[in-house]
């Protein structure tokens, strides 16, 4: 068995959100052996989330310096929601939290960060490890709170 | 009917039904201990299993009750704590969570324990000694390799009894703590909790550039404030060598 892939999920219900939108990135990364597979699957032009049928959105080559494939469901409201400031925040969060893909389906958002940036380790060890002080628990689990929110508070700036 | 009622009678209940499956042809099963391969050896493991395991769960389930008693009311004394801050200094007393730790661990190792001591029975009942008249004291049996394979799946048993125990045992306690750390968070606004869901639905939903997987999920962190609500997981895709890839 290999892992494909070991990360954080973050999904995000906005409260109030005015968007109507719904975009994707998919990661253009082909390391991991699945873009071939993918593609044929659903093709090079389009893709299904969550019961919609989104197209491929042409950007500027250079916007997402080839890191993301961009599909949405209207190729101008798309543009219009992936602002250059947008991009900006994108790319940071890419490179810095190490974003893997990005969906925003209206007032839903979800994310997938490779690696281990958030940690999220709240189960306990089994019996024959050593158990967790004290502190070392509490320091974990308001770690996961703190890293959590922080990375939610990037997303939400992303459409607000 | 309290638990000392439901001990005593268990108790009677057992020596009442090993007094009468003795007498009705179980002193034979002690022929099975000293040759194990009798053609009536499934029925022997069945009473050997049942036997030793309505032992051990009896003095396990009485030291268990205590055990539960003692994590219950540090338990209870953390939930009342009202200091811990996210940004400030953690102060749930150091000697509780000791406590806590050290009572976690003793239920499976009193068990393992158990176990191992009637494994110890059985070996002396086998090896040194047998009930049944008939037989002479000089044909004791020698130790055999067969004892070996008679007791690896009878213990492998017992252990992941009890380690499954222990798992459902700590998981319990430790989300009680992990709840009452994060009721005690000090946030204007936030309330946080944990809930066990797995988040492959979502990001089979959602995310459909992701590898093609095995997807394990940790427990899901909920955060939920005035402008939006957070859930968050760790999580790991594995493939199986022998499988083919794609999303």
């Amino acid at each position: 068995m290999s892992t494909l892939f070991k990360g954080t999920i973050v999904g995000l219900d906005i409260i109030d959100s005015t968007n109507i939108n719904t975009i994707a990135l998919v990661s253009t990364s082909s390391s991991l052996g699945v873009s071939g597979f993918f593609k044929k699957l659903v093709g090079d032009n389009s893709l299904n989330i969550n019961g919609k049928n989104l197209e491929k959105i042409e950007l500027l080559s250079s916007d997402f310096k080839g890191l993301f494939n961009v599909y949405g469901n209207d190729q101008i409201k798309a543009r219009k929601l992936l602002n250059p400031t947008t991009i900006e925040h994108i790319l940071k969060l890419a490179s810095q939290d190490n974003l893997y893909a990005l969906t925003i389906d209206q007032n839903y958002m979800i994310a997938a960060f490779e690696g281990d940036n958030i940690d999220i380790d709240l189960e306990p060890k089994f019996f024959l490890f050593k158990p967790r002080t004290n502190e070392g628990r509490i320091k974990n689990i308001t770690d996961s709170v703190n890293q959590v929110q922080i990375t939610a508070k990037k997303l939400y700036d992303l459409i607000k | 009917m309290n638990n000392k009622y439901v001990n005593i009678l268990s108790f009677i209940f057992a020596v009442v039904f090993f007094i009468f499956w003795f007498n009705t042809g179980g002193h034979q099963f002690f022929e099975f201990l000293k040759k194990p391969t009798s053609e009536w050896q499934f029925f022997d493991y069945a009473i050997l299993f049942a036997i030793s395991t309505s032992i051990v769960a009896w003095l396990t389930q009485r030291k268990r009750n205590k055990i539960k008693d003692k994590v219950n009311t540090i338990y209870e004394e953390i939930k009342s704590e009202e200091t811990i801050k996210t940004s400030g200094e953690l102060d749930i007393p150091q000697e509780l969570i000791d406590q806590v730790e050290k009572t976690r661990n003793t239920y499976v190792w009193l068990f393992l324990i158990t176990t191992l001591i009637l494994i110890l029975l059985y070996v002396e009942l086998t090896i040194i000694t047998t009930p049944n008249s008939d037989i002479k004291i000089e044909e004791k049996s020698v130790w055999s390799i067969d004892l070996i394979f008679n007791l690896i799946p009878w213990f492998m048993f017992s252990a992941l009894l009890a380690s499954g125990l222990q798992w459902s045992y700590s998981k319990k306690y430790h989300s009680v703590y992990v709840d009452s750390v994060l009721n005690n968070l000090n946030l204007q606004d936030v309330k946080v909790s944990i809930i066990n869901q797995n988040p492959k639905y979502a990001i089979k939903k959602y995310l459909p550039g992701m590898p093609y997987g095995q997807i394990n999920g940790s427990e899901t962190l909920v955060i939920v404030t005035d402008q939006y609500s957070v859930h968050a997981a760790s999580i790991t895709i594995d493939r199986h060598d022998n499988s083919g890839s794609g999303a």
